[in-house]
């Protein structure tokens, strides 16, 4: 694809942390308060520390290809044929993902706020919305998650601090309890959740700077963790285990229940702002991955006249993919962070590069060595010139 | 469902008017052939869909592969 999209670490960054944490502190507090009870906050810090075991395996895959997406390099590890069955497979996981989120999106607007309105409205005019984005392309997503961000994240500190005078510390103890097992599994579907950082691996090869990879998984794997763990303690802590574990919506009920002086209260547009503001970004980016990787799997000069077609098939899987967002609930918990952690986040990664290490494909450290001075050449003709041609 | 397959059909209406004669035009032959093949998958899952006949659901593919081992999992960590 000749396409010259160049993204700063910071519009990396910023797209990766908005990505997973919007959506991820609405939902996970309940599942994985569920599972670890008091311990919840443990489980933040383990899933966090599993995040940076996939944030290294994506960083060392994406080093060796600096300037390939992840279909790029399938195949150049792997060999075409190879390549392109973990590429379809990768593309199935983005529009499977992106229909997941847009059906969690429309799902949540109508059970807390427009009972009334049918769900297919919000599944439409958000894929339409989004499709535009995409169309657009990666720059102008990251430029409007800028703004997203901000609002994000102002939600998040402003609930917390208007919720801890309600919070009682003590609901945090006994600490460890029943010992690790709880935690460990507390830990799983978050852990899940930050693994989606696996979509960096298609955004990542439009870095202006390519030796800043590792700098972008490691302050988004620890951003989503600081922001995951102060979520959990604030939700935990104001609620106690036993009730925050049968909320659907832990984030939101958080905002319900504050009332300062009779005064400020009703902010559930906060969490309202947090949770359009964050999914918008997450449906664009997955979107925006599975439209290009199409593209790029079907070796499409130009990607944008797929947006329209693919957005038909997303609309379609957000309507049948549940009856009802408690069968999401469901099946998040049981067996989403199986299904993605061995296979998308965790196996495949893991495969492509043992073997990308075992058959010396890319190059590892010829990317800090002339980091900014015409990258975009040097680079891509590294890792061409290290490709054999005759590989299988 | 008359109004669904309505909307269905404006909708994709725009999109081909929206994409393809300029691809058409710049004789870009893979991309009409992948744009028109995703078309058609869309179409068939959609209308099925809006006509209430049965369509395939991942998920319940997802649920019996992965299913039972995330219960063994569950099963080794909930001891304690």
């Amino acid at each position: 694809m000749a396409e010259k999209t160049r993204i700063s670490w910071v519009q990396a960054t910023l797209l990766l942390i908005n990505m997973v944490t919007a959506t991820l502190i609405l939902v996970v507090p309940a599942i994985t308060t569920e599972a670890a009870r008091q311990d919840a906050w443990l489980s933040a810090l383990v899933a966090t520390f599993g995040g940076l075991l996939l944030a290294f395996i994506f960083t060392k895959l994406q080093q060796r290809f600096p300037r390939e997406n992840l279909l790029q390099f399938s195949i150049t590890i792997l060999g075409p044929v190879l390549g392109k069955v973990v590429g379809f497979l990768y593309l199935w996981y983005f529009l499977h993902l992106a229909a997941i989120i847009i059906r969690s999106f429309g799902d949540f607007l109508v059970i807390s706020f427009m009972p009334e309105t049918p769900v297919w409205v919000f599944i439409i005019i958000i894929t339409i919305l989004a499709a535009y984005a995409v169309h657009n392309g990666l720059e102008v997503i990251a430029r409007v998650n800028i703004l997203f961000f901000a609002l994000v994240i102002l939600s998040i500190v402003i609930i917390f601090f208007l919720t801890a005078k309600d919070m009682d510390f003590t609901n945090l103890t006994p600490i460890l309890a029943e010992g690790w097992k709880p935690v460990v599994r507390g830990s799983l579907f978050p852990l899940a959740w930050i693994g989606e950082i696996v979509i960096g691996l298609m955004i990542l090869s439009h870095l202006a700077n390519p030796g800043e990879i590792k700098r972008v998984y490691l302050v988004t794997t620890i951003g989503v963790g600081i922001l995951l763990l102060q979520v959990i303690i604030g939700v935990v802590a104001t609620f106690g285990p036993e009730y925050t574990s049968h909320l659907i919506f832990p984030g939101l009920t958080g905002t319900r229940i504050i009332s300062i002086g009779n005064f400020i209260e009703r902010l559930e547009a906060l969490a309202m702002v947090m949770w359009v503001g964050g999914a918008f970004t997450k449906i664009c980016l997955v979107y925006y991955a599975g439209v290009y990787g199409m593209a790029e799997w079907f070796r499409l000069k130009d990607p944008r006249p797929l947006v329209g077609p693919a957005g038909i098939i997303l609309v379609f899987f957000a309507l049948i993919i549940y009856e009802h967002f408690i069968d999401f609930l469901k099946f998040a918990t049981v067996p989403f962070p199986m299904y993605t952690l061995t296979t998308f986040e965790g196996g495949l990664p893991l495969l492509l590069l043992v073997i990308a290490i075992l058959r010396k494909k890319g190059g590892a450290g010829n990317v800090q060595k002339n980091p900014g001075s015409n990258d975009d050449s040097s680079a891509s003709t590294n890792s061409r010139l290290l490709e054999p041609q005759g590989n299988k | 469902m008359l109004g669904f397959l309505f909307i269905y059909l404006a909708g994709l209406a725009l999109i081909i008017w929206l994409e393809l004669p300029a691809l058409v035009k710049q004789k870009q032959w893979r991309e009409v052939a992948a744009f028109s093949g995703l078309v058609l998958i869309g179409s068939y899952l959609s209308i099925s869909m809006i006509l209430r006949l049965p369509t395939p659901n991942p998920n319940v593919l997802i649920e019996a592969i992965f299913g039972p081992l995330s219960k063994m999992l569950e099963a080794a960590l909930s001891g304690g």
